[in-house]
């Protein structure tokens, strides 16, 4: 193979090959179904060559966007140069729109009620579509239909060529505007089965129906565009199906004690989630966790946002220091340690302070402040007594809970 | 008949022990029989009976089913013994439930910072092989065990360093030819013992930050490994048990192993 055919075929492998062939293809469908609809008076197929210009702006966005996908991210944009294409999107949004309104819905309104209602001749002289169409019964109808099924086919074959390029590339632009050529190739397909039931039963305001038809479908096109590239531009949510599934997954890992937020987002032609998560578990553990965490999330992000690349950060925090304080009233004397359950023979305090692990030192008690002054002072919530806990609740005046443990041998509670 | 396991956890008033004994009545749920170790002299009998009223009381909202066969004295569901975690003896069936607790002469279930095994019980066992003797080792002694407790799907796990003479990107086309062989057995053992097999190779740049995300990546409930035969000092077990989200069960070494 001769170096020139080899370079081509490597060039028509990439993002930007395919989309110049995408390019190519919508030209020559905008010069044949515009000058053919103006010619034969047809705002349906007139419209739709209006639609395939729209469709060349939109692939050259996505030219410009793969190229701007390429410039990395710095310190002044974290994100890259990715948002311009939500701004481009609003744009041929607006354009789709005009031409379906205008081009389309207008001529093909006009068309219905010119085979309607004939009467209404003031109207029809304001715009073209007054001009009665030429897809009548014969050879334009015919030529009409090969021009439409034609488009259709191209259209498909086209598409699958993008998605397969896209998908190869990683390239999720590229195939989403795949996707939208083989939408094309159905509307123009729905045009062509008009145009030959137009021919064969021989009603002319059959066209004018199915003008009004493709218009709804290019609003509708419209409105998505538009939709979409709101989103990204006003940062909304992915969605509650997508929040919950994160969460979900986070709740499920383990080690994690709770899920503190979760906040997602578009941004440009990012799928963005934060999910900031708690653990007690110490610097090791908790770094493997986020990691963990941030694959998940990617995963789910790109099986539920197809088309977006995505972008996740996830925080692990320490979970709110429980800090538990409780103590056991004991004597400690020469026969050793033994919890009791009256203040006037204990000794000490064997205070407990529980940060994630537990802390235990033995405090004296002094004679100069009572037992719940002390236990005020130390933020103790529960005192553990060996035995009846009536006497010291009462003493105690309900500030401190009191409550029994099995055993009078601290060893045997666990204290060490 | 295979005995149920006892799943062995030291009384403790302390957060962490609460925490454990929890952890360890979820796991002897519905497999096993749980035995709380009180760790001085045979204490009263009121004593005794206060110990179990507590125990059965995080019994009865952590593990009901545990409560129910305990209230039924259902195969002794439930018990206490005397003696210190550190030394009591243990058999090749027992698990002994507590953090920070190094034993070579026992399986010891480090179980981080969870209560439960897993929300349905613990239904999938992480365990990594090398082509050591302590990779045989977990499967022939490990996997009966994690049977009787219930287990119903064992992941396999395997990493390797890349061969620098082998073109193939393939971690398996890396592995050793007794790594080849044990992974194979591994799967045979565990499919004649009914489990869900499953296995993972990887090339991963540190064994032990593999066999943790693998652990994680897999869904895995606990990590089951054995720690090197000849090994002195802190080991790839020690590590996992250090480094590890997921709750870790080091078997200890016997003589003979209980099928």
């Amino acid at each position: 193979m001769s170096p020139f055919f080899s370079k081509a075929r490597e060039f028509l492998g990439t993002a930007y090959g395919v989309m110049a062939v995408v390019i190519a293809m919508y030209l020559v469908k905008v010069v044949a179904k515009v000058g053919f609809g103006t010619v034969m008076h047809s705002p349906m197929i007139e419209g739709d060559g209006w639609h395939n210009a729209s469709d060349i702006s939109q692939a050259a966005l996505v030219i410009v966007g793969v190229w701007l996908a390429k410039r990395p991210a710095n310190r002044e944009y974290p994100f890259g140069l990715r948002g311009v294409d939500a701004v481009w999107s609003l744009l041929i949004g607006l354009m789709l729109l005009w031409a379906a309104v205008v081009n389309v819905l207008a001529p093909s309104l006009l068309g219905v009620a010119n085979a309607v209602l004939p009467a209404d001749a003031w109207a029809r002289g304001l715009l073209r579509a007054a001009e009665p169409s030429r897809l009548d019964a014969g050879g334009n109808s015919l030529l009409a239909f090969v021009i439409m099924l034609s488009s259709a086919l191209v259209s498909v074959a086209v598409s699958r060529y993008q998605i397969g390029v896209g998908t190869r590339t990683g390239h999720q632009s590229v195939v989403a505007d795949g996707k939208e050529t083989l939408g094309d190739g159905k509307i123009e397909a729905l045009a062509g089965v008009g145009v030959a039931a137009q021919w064969l039963v021989g009603w002319p305001w059959i066209e004018y129906g199915l003008g009004v038809l493709m218009a709804v479908v290019m609003v509708r096109t419209a409105a998505e565009i538009l939709t979409d590239a709101g989103d990204r531009l006003l940062n909304r949510s992915l969605g509650v199906l997508v929040d919950v599934g994160i969460r979900a997954a986070a709740e499920a890992t383990c080690g994690v004690r709770g899920v503190v937020s979760v906040v997602t987002y578009r941004r440009g032609t990012c799928a963005v989630a934060e999910v900031t998560v708690e653990s007690r578990l110490n610097a090791a553990q908790t770094a493997r966790i986020e990691r963990h965490l941030a694959a998940c999330v990617r995963e789910r992000l790109t099986e539920l946002e197809e088309g977006s690349e995505p972008y996740v950060i996830v925080r692990v925090v320490p979970a709110p220091i429980e800090e538990v304080r409780y103590a056991y009233l004991a004597r400690v004397d020469a026969t050793g340690r033994r919890i009791v359950d009256d203040d006037r023979i204990a000794t000490h305090v064997i205070l407990c302070q529980t940060v994630g692990s537990t802390r235990v030192r033995d405090v004296p008690l002094r004679g100069d402040r009572s037992l719940l002054e002390m236990l005020e002072d130390r933020h103790v919530s529960v005192l553990y007594v060996r035995g009846d806990v009536r006497p010291l609740s009462e003493a105690l005046r309900g500030k401190v809970r009191v409550a029994s443990v099995p055993s009078s041998d601290p060893r045997l509670l666990g204290i060490p | 008949m295979a005995q149920m396991p006892l799943v062995y956890v030291p009384y403790a008033t302390t957060a962490e022990g609460r925490r454990a004994i929890e952890y360890a009545a979820n796991l002897a749920d519905s497999n096993a029989k749980l035995r709380v170790l009180l760790s001085v002299e045979p204490p009263t009998s009121a004593e005794r009976g206060l110990v179990r009223d507590d125990v059965v009381g995080v019994a009865r909202t952590a593990a009901p089913r545990l409560f129910g066969r305990a209230r039924r004295d259902e195969h002794d569901a439930f018990g206490m013994s005397v003696g210190d975690a550190r030394s009591f003896a243990l058999c090749p069936n027992d698990i002994l439930v507590g953090n920070v607790l190094r034993r070579d002469d026992a399986n010891v279930l480090s179980p981080q910072d969870e209560f439960l095994p897993g929300e349905h019980g613990l239904m999938s066992a992480f365990i990594p092989i090398g082509s050591r003797a302590s990779g045989r080792y977990a499967v022939e002694f490990g996997l009966p065990l994690l049977k009787r407790l219930g287990c119903m799907r064992a992941v396999f796990y395997h990493t390797t360093y890349r061969k620098p003479r082998i073109a193939s990107s393939d971690p398996v086309d890396h592995m050793d030819p007794g790594a080849v062989e044990l992974l194979a057995d591994a799967r045979a053992s565990a499919a004649r013992l009914g489990f869900a097999v499953e296995s993972r190779v990887e090339a991963a740049s540190q064994v032990v930050d593999g066999i943790c995300m693998a652990a994680l990546a897999t869904r895995c409930e606990l990590i089951v490994m054995a720690r090197g035969l000849e090994q002195r000092g802190v080991g790839y077990a020690d590590e996992v048990v250090a480094g590890s989200p997921v709750p870790v069960l080091v078997l200890g070494r016997f003589s003979e192993v209980s099928r």
